[in-house]
């Protein structure tokens, strides 16, 4: 009864920070898929928080927290809507979709049904066969910080103590905040919260891609673009893992799709500020998560700016879009900075007042002394273009597929790229540079830290890449689809 | 703005081609799930939490102890400290009380006295808890002294 009302809670917290600024739109499955996954995200990431701000706090009734924050949120919600009214639409501009032949859209179809029973079933029997996580970081890292949370009362800090460094106390606690707030309301420790999160974020993660494409891009090329997903070995593997790196995923795809939303309603003249600001809110969620989201947070914010500041540079040649709206309009920054900096000070606040220092960096001398050296560069460079070569462990290689399909799918036209697109493709590019930097710098032996964590990276980037893979592509054999979207504005 | 039939095709073609290669990953993916009659026991849970749970009511709720144990790889420690939370484990042995785990073989002759270590208890499967005597601890913190306290009203 009690783990109901937890995940009642969770679920309708998540929905009502997601629909802030949020206008319904139609197809109603998308919509509905849509305000599903990210309710389940939002929530999970609100839960975590507010878990950890009652431990930081010494708060004993969490419930009755919980009911605090739902009812802000709800009065939040209603307050936005009433201020920042979007005028209603009836039809917006058509979304250019694939409407192949019908042999294509049932083959698609089934293709896509069959791909979704197959990772529902590996998943399941995954977490049975595996119900504590698969792999050393599940237990040393997210589940024992979560155990510190749960179990250590008064001392809870205990869980950040420079005695155990290999569970990387200076990682962000999402996920533990999220699986112990949980255990709070059932009163004792359960496994199957660890591994249902998990699987909620792993689905919730293929449903928002989904839903956004098929906002965007209409119903063919989200199908395409969930079944890349749900065909990625790696990635079924992982969402079953207990580790934090599909959340991590969930979070940055949330992030780009709402900075492309924004940018395409924007064009339409019905942009809401509240869309920026939940992109905000997403990538603060992301480094709520893991360190590497601190990083794409800090590549979001350098790329927004560069966009606005520096329009020409990132600009496509070739497009028609009008920049000065959108660089005037220094407003939109706003937003964006206003739903990251909750979490950028809690993330500042834990790193500065509770964990001890990472283990990324050593003293400045040994860092200068490996970024002169020209071997691991060309170490790093090798590691990198091996794994966007083997990426995923499927069959064919999931980079190479797209890549295939790029080309072999009209390369000659090009779509018009928003500022959100761009400022998304460029944060991807700052935080891959990111990763390239922290490998050069490592601590740790090259090899084995290249070994063991790079084709996770990759996995956190691979939703969002997936996204604005099928965003970006050539309208194919076809002009604007039938569907059109509709606008209407939540009573 | 239609586009040509040869478009359409390759379009057609492209589209067919990419999902067959996403449906053959998606046999991969199959094939790489562990089947439900190859189930067992969970295994983390079997060499943390079951392994350590006399060992678990008989420590303080809190504190740090220290560690020492036979196998070189470094999970049976993180899983040790897994099931011990959310008392603090430190891989060594200088502290008031050591727990051991001897997963592999179980070094007989020194427990008697090992390093200024004593046994207290044995609580099987290679589990055990030691003492340092007081004389030989190099350091002791508040912490550890919580604890041992902890533990010697828990006897």
């Amino acid at each position: 009864m009690l783990l109901a009302l937890a995940a009642l809670l969770c679920i309708a917290s998540g929905f009502f920070l997601a629909s802030v600024g949020w206008a319904r739109r139609t197809p109603f499955a998308s919509d509905i898929l849509w305000r599903a996954s990210m309710s389940v995200g939002y929530g999970l990431g609100i839960f975590s928080v507010s878990f950890f701000f009652s431990r930081v706090c010494g708060i004993v009734h969490l419930a009755a927290m919980d009911l605090l924050i739902f009812g802000f949120l709800l009065v939040s919600l209603l307050l936005f809507r009433s201020v920042f009214r979007t005028p209603i639409a009836n039809e917006i501009e058509p979304t250019m979709g694939f409407d192949g032949p019908p042999w294509l859209s049932r083959f698609l179809k089934s293709a896509f049904a069959i791909a979704l029973c197959v990772a529902a079933y590996a998943t399941i029997l995954r977490t049975l066969a595996h119900p504590s996580g698969d792999g050393w970081d599940a237990f040393a890292i997210w589940n024992l910080h979560a155990r510190f949370l749960f179990l250590g009362g008064a001392h809870w800090r205990d869980g950040f103590s420079s005695l155990i460094p290999w569970s990387h106390p200076d990682y962000p606690l999402l996920l533990p905040a999220a699986i112990a707030h949980f255990w709070t309301y059932l009163g004792h420790e359960d496994r199957s919260i660890p591994a249902v999160i998990s699987l909620c974020f792993t689905f919730g993660t293929v449903g928002l891609l989904f839903s956004s494409l098929s906002l965007l891009r209409g119903s063919t090329s989200a199908m395409l673009g969930s079944l890349t997903l749900l065909s990625t070995p790696f990635f079924i593997a992982q969402g079953t893992s207990q580790y934090a790196d599909v959340p991590l995923s969930f979070f940055l795809l949330a992030t780009v799709v709402h900075l492309c939303l924004h940018d395409r309603d924007s064009a339409d003249g019905h942009a809401s500020p509240g869309v920026l600001f939940l992109a905000g809110v997403s990538a603060g969620f992301a480094a709520w998560t893991k360190n590497e989201g601190l990083l794409f947070l800090c590549a979001i914010l350098a790329a927004r700016a560069l966009i606005f500041l520096r329009p020409r540079l990132t600009r496509d040649a070739s497009s028609s879009l009008p920049p000065v709206r959108l660089r005037e309009n220094w407003s939109t920054l706003a937003p964006l900075l206003a739903g990251a900096a909750p979490a950028l000070l809690l993330v500042a606040g834990f790193k500065h007042f509770l964990a001890p220092p990472g283990d990324l960096f050593s003293n400045s001398g040994v860092m200068m002394h490996k970024l002169l050296d020209p071997v691991r560069y060309w170490v790093v460079v090798k590691w990198f273009a091996k794994e966007f070569l083997l990426f995923g462990h499927g069959l064919i290689p999931c980079t190479l597929l797209l890549i295939g399909f790029y080309f072999a799918s009209g390369r000659g036209e090009r779509r018009e790229t928003t500022a959100g697109f761009r400022t998304s493709r460029l944060a991807m590019i700052f935080t891959l540079a990111g990763f390239f930097a922290i490998y050069l710098i490592t601590p740790y032996d090259l090899y084995w830290h290249l070994r063991f964590s790079l084709s996770r990276l990759f996995l956190q980037l691979w939703p969002s890449v997936i996204f604005l893979f099928f965003v970006a592509l050539p309208p194919g054999m076809t002009g604007p689809s039938q569907n059109r979207l509709k606008m209407i504005l939540m009573p | 703005m239609r586009q040509s039939p040869s478009s359409d095709r390759r379009f057609a073609v492209a589209g067919a081609i990419f999902i067959v290669c996403s449906l053959l990953s998606s046999v991969r993916v199959l094939t790489e799930t562990p089947t439900p009659s190859s189930r067992h026991a969970d295994n983390v849970a079997e060499r943390s939490d079951w392994r350590f749970a006399a060992l678990k009511t008989a420590l303080p709720k809190q504190g740090i102890v220290g560690y020492m144990g036979s196998s070189s790889s470094p999970a049976d420690y993180y899983l040790a400290q897994y099931a011990l939370a959310p008392v603090v484990v430190d891989n060594s042995t200088d502290h008031p009380w050591v727990v051991g785990n001897f997963t592999d073989s179980v070094p007989v002759a020194p427990l008697k006295d090992w390093n200024g270590l004593e046994l207290v208890k044995d609580f099987g499967k290679g589990v055990m808890l030691f003492a340092r005597h007081p004389a030989t601890s190099s350091q002791v913190k508040p912490a550890q002294v919580d604890s041992a306290h902890a533990y010697k009203d828990a006897k």
